[in-house]
């Protein structure tokens, strides 16, 4: 697919499927020292910026389709008849993070590829690369199905103690910023974490 | 009328364009009509897709150092066999208690598919498409880089985790597999964090000559600043690269005087410093992680930078609205020139006007039950008596009049 950011210019606004690269305004004018002279109009180029404080648009406008395609992360499950495939893709296809039963490292501790153990496993591990990575919250369609298979609930409990939660927020759109909307967001930047710093991992 | 889809290429040899084939009844003639998808309009946009030749991919990096597969097979097929029989492992497995030693997985998938997931991540960071252009390079060698918490707690980097510009205030402590003669090269740079020029990025760290494994020998190019994304601006990326030398460098020409204090002279091209030194170091190893504002970097920007704190907010894409007319019909005049006017200018008025009623050290004062069903005197005109009930409810304009619990429901 194509890359992100790169291909939609400044001013040129395309609807569901590129993340906008953002341009901000600076709030102060005077220049004062040698480094007061910052770019008044600064982008910042992190195509992940965007779904971080949750201004990237979701495709929209695939509500007749079976399955949503309105997320950022999407959690996916493949169970083949040899093997077990957890990964999370985002929305243009590429798959971010994986995990499966075919990887020598995974495969070398357990007695089966393709039973609950194994789905579990494979559940416990790409959590902590999703975290590694700095995913934190994916949407799944694996819900409906937790009911019915216990394997799906086995690889959905071992995301949830792994530290991913399976629900994505709502993106903020525009209009729900302006002057005239009834709800208005806190927007991300605005909102002080006073005293709370990211949790920090123990040391090994 | 009759609509079929064909997609065959036009006369010329040129890429396949989706044309839609219309009959009409009234003019009787068929009638070709250029329907390009959502697909091929991105590929007309983006300019990489003329010159393919030029925008081609490069792998920058170091050749893949793998045994052959039938070695590997034979003992893997072997150890197999043996786990199929283990009757404990079976027993724990279907009981549900094997849990695998995560960080065993970890340290098996460095050597493994590791640097490919890795590849893959940083390219849909955007990593390889801010630092080298369109060249990409397959990590090989995996960075164990973690900054002090506290005492007893770590704030490890991994790819793309969050860690705060107070945790990164120090230099990290760096560990990776090398010979104890191989020279190697740290960059630690931030693409985003340009705040003169958006097209370049921001130098953190410039280590050099580095003998070993071990940071404290290297040559110290460019000194240790913490992150400091400015508030407004989100998450920015701090990426770590590490070169493998081929021969000792002379990095006199990127060295900056320590401490390097000024934005102008942090001001980096990983592209222009790798063409000029390709053939001395190949990229061999990345990690990053993401950073964004903190309360500690308004005194980091004040103290250490000598310079005003920039703050900065999103530019919302702005709805459309039409072309001022000087006679609106059937528009209410108030709330008709109120969309025309600057926001900021409104929102600066109503702030005032919260103000005049505000305690500076008391509580808020409770509105009025029922806001909606207070009467309103009837010498008042229409206008504003509607722009009094918009206010005591709190609507539209006037949400900033009340804050938290004080809003009325």
């Amino acid at each position: 697919m194509l890359p992100l950011g790169s291909v939609c210019p400044l001013g040129v606004r395309l609807l569901g499927v590129c993340s906008r690269v953002p341009v901000v305004t600076c709030v102060r004018g005077i220049t004062y020292g040698e480094n007061d002279a910052v770019n008044p109009n600064f982008v910042n180029r992190n195509p992940r910026n965007m779904e971080m404080l949750r201004l990237a648009r979701k495709p929209e406008g695939w509500n007749l389709e079976a399955s949503s395609r309105t997320y950022w992360y999407k959690l996916v499950l493949e169970k083949s008849n040899r093997h077990s495939t957890g990964w999370v893709e985002h929305h243009t296809g590429t798959p971010v993070v994986s995990a499966s039963t075919r990887e020598w490292a995974i495969k070398q501790h357990l007695y089966s590829t393709t039973d609950t153990n194994a789905v579990y496993n494979i559940g416990c591990i790409l959590a902590r690369r999703c975290l590694e990575s700095g995913i934190s919250e994916v949407y799944t369609e694996l819900d409906q199905y937790a009911e019915s298979s216990g394997k799906i609930q086995k690889f959905l409990s071992a995301m949830k103690e792994g530290g991913v939660e399976l629900k994505e927020p709502r993106f903020i759109h525009e209009l729900s910023v302006g002057m005239f909307s009834r709800r208005r967001p806190a927007l991300p930047w605005q909102v002080q974490e006073e005293g709370v710093s990211s949790p920090p991992s123990p040391i090994s | 009328m009759w609509a079929a889809k064909h997609s065959f290429s036009l006369l010329g040899g040129t890429k396949p364009v989706s044309l839609q084939v219309t009959r009409s009844k009234w003019w009787k003639k068929i009638i070709h009509n250029v329907y390009p998808t959502l697909q091929e309009r991105f590929e007309e946009l983006d300019h990489k897709q003329k010159d393919p030749e030029l925008y081609a991919p490069v792998n920058i990096g170091l050749p893949k150092r793998r045994p052959p597969r039938r070695e590997l097979l034979e003992s893997r097929l072997q150890h197999l066999k043996e786990l199929r029989k283990n009757k404990t492992l079976e027993k724990e497995a279907w009981k549900g208690n094997l849990k695998l030693d995560l960080d065993q997985v970890q340290a098996d998938w460095e050597t493994g598919t590791g640097p490919h997931q890795l590849r893959v991540l940083a390219q849909h960071y955007g990593i390889f498409d801010h630092l080298f252009g369109n060249a990409y390079f397959v990590p090989r060698i995996f960075l164990n880089i973690s900054y002090d918490y506290d005492e007893d707690t770590v704030s490890p980097v991994y790819r793309g985790n969050t860690i705060k510009p107070k945790e990164a205030a120090s230099t990290p402590d760096i560990q990776f597999h090398s010979d104890p003669d191989s020279l190697w090269t740290l960059i630690l740079t931030n693409p985003d964090g340009n705040l003169l020029d958006n097209d370049h990025e921001c130098l953190h760290w410039f280590v050099g000559n580095i003998v070993g494994g071990d940071t404290s020998s290297g040559e110290v190019v460019c000194d240790y600043l913490q992150p400091f994304p400015p508030r407004g601006t989100g998450y920015h990326r701090m990426v770590f690269v590490l070169y493998k030398q081929h021969q000792r460098i002379d990095f006199s020409k990127y060295r900056r005087e320590q401490p390097c204090l000024s934005l102008k002279d942090r001001s980096f091209s990983t592209l222009d410093m790798y063409q000029e030194q390709q053939d001395f170091m190949t990229p061999a190893g990345i990690a990053w992680y993401q950073a964004d504002w903190d309360p500690s970097l308004t005194d980091f920007f004040h103290n250490t930078l000598k310079m005003r704190e920039p703050v900065y907010e999103y530019d919302f894409p702005k709805p459309y609205l039409a072309e001022q007319k000087y006679f609106p019909l059937k528009r209410q005049f108030n709330t008709y020139m109120d969309l025309h006017r600057d926001p900021k200018q409104i929102n600066k008025e109503i702030l005032l006007e919260r103000l005049k009623k505000l305690h500076p050290f008391g509580p808020e004062q409770p509105h009025l039950p029922f806001p909606a069903a207070q009467p309103i005197h009837h010498d008042l005109s229409s206008w504003e008596r509607r722009d009094l009930k918009r206010k005591r409810i709190g609507e539209g304009k006037y949400y900033e009049l009340f804050r938290g619990s004080n809003r009325p429901v």
